[in-house]
C-alpha cells in the first residue's frame, strides 16, 4: 500500500527524516494501522449530516425559533460549520500521517505528533536495544492484525512503544534480525 | 439598581454576523497554525506527498481568508 494512506512501508523510496545520516537506510516506515482512522472518519461523516438532521429533529419536536434567520445567514452558518468539520478532518489526518515509527539500519526512531505544535522525537541505536516484544489484543486488532511493539533499550528512558502498528510480529522480526546482523558485524 | 434588559431589543442579525465573522477569524488563525505545522513536520519527515500537503495547507488558508473577506463585505 503506497501513497497517502500507507501504514507499512518496507525500504520506502523518496522518504527521509531529520537527522538521517548519509549512509543510513530506512528499512521500515510505520504508522498506526489504517483501521485506527475509522473513529474520526465516522465522526466527520456524522458531522457533515448534522445541518440536515438537527433542523428536522427540532421541527419534528415542535421547536420553532422565535426569530427568522435570513437565508444568507443560514448559508453562512452552514459554511462555517463545514469549515470546522474540514479543519477537524484535516488535523486528524495530519496527526495520523506524521505519527511515524522508523526503523533504519542503525536505529529506531519514534516521531510523536500530538497536534497543534506539540511534537516529540526520540531515537535509540540498534546496539542499545535489549529486548523487543509485541502484543495483539482485542477483536479489531486480531481481525486486522495490528498491535503494539515494545522496544526495551539500555538507556534510562524506558522503552519505545510502536502503537497500533500493522503486522507487529513482522516488525519485531525485522528489528531482531537487524540487531543480530549488527552484533555479528561487531568487532 | 435593576436593569430592564431585553435581548430582542438588540439587533440579533448583527450578533449573528459577529458570531460568523469571529468563527471565520478563528478558522483563519487555525489554518495559519496548520501551515506552520505542515512545514515543520515536513522538515522532520519528507515523503513523496510532502509538497501536496504544503499546497493543501496553503490553499486551505487562502480559502479561509477569502471566506472571511467575502462574509465581511457581503453578509
Amino acid at each position: 500500500m503506497t501513497g497517502v494512506f500507507s501504514h507499512y512501508m518496507t525500504n520506502p523510496r523518496g522518504v527521509c527524516f531529520k537527522g538521517q545520516a548519509f549512509d543510513e537506510k530506512i528499512i521500515l516506515l510505520l504508522r498506526r494501522h489504517i483501521v485506527t482512522n475509522v473513529p474520526w472518519v465516522v465522526t466527520t461523516i456524522l458531522f457533515l449530516y448534522i445541518p440536515y438532521i438537527v433542523p428536522k429533529i427540532l421541527t419534528a419536536g415542535g421547536f420553532v425559533l422565535p426569530v427568522t434567520i435570513p437565508l444568507a445567514y443560514q448559508m453562512a452558518l452552514w459554511f462555517l460549520w463545514y469549515l470546522v468539520v474540514l479543519a477537524y478532518a484535516f488535523e486528524s489526518y495530519l496527526i495520523w500521517y506524521f505519527n511515524v515509527y522508523v526503523v533504519t539500519n542503525r536505529r529506531v526512531v519514534d516521531v510523536d505528533f500530538y497536534g497543534f505544535l506539540s511534537m516529540e522525537i526520540s531515537d535509540a541505536s540498534l546496539e542499545s536495544v535489549q529486548d523487543t516484544t509485541y502484543n495483539i489484543s482485542g477483536v479489531f486488532a486480531t481481525a486486522f492484525n495490528f498491535g503494539h511493539v515494545f522496544i526495551q533499550t539500555a538507556a534510562e528512558s524506558s522503552e519505545f512503544d510502536f502503537e497500533f502498528v500493522p503486522h507487529p510480529a513482522d516488525v519485531q522480526k525485522v528489528i531482531s534480525d537487524l540487531i543480530t546482523k549488527k552484533m555479528q558485524h561487531k568487532p | 439598581m435593576l436593569l430592564n434588559f431585553d435581548i430582542f431589543a438588540i439587533n440579533y442579525l448583527g450578533l449573528l454576523k459577529l458570531f460568523i465573522l469571529l468563527g471565520l477569524l478563528v478558522y483563519v488563525a487555525f489554518a495559519l497554525v496548520v501551515v506552520r505545522q505542515v512545514f515543520l513536520l515536513n522538515d522532520t519527515l519528507q515523503t513523496k506527498i510532502s509538497p501536496w500537503l504544503k499546497v493543501a495547507a496553503i490553499v486551505n488558508t487562502c480559502y479561509g481568508i477569502f471566506s472571511l473577506l467575502f462574509h465581511m463585505l457581503f453578509l
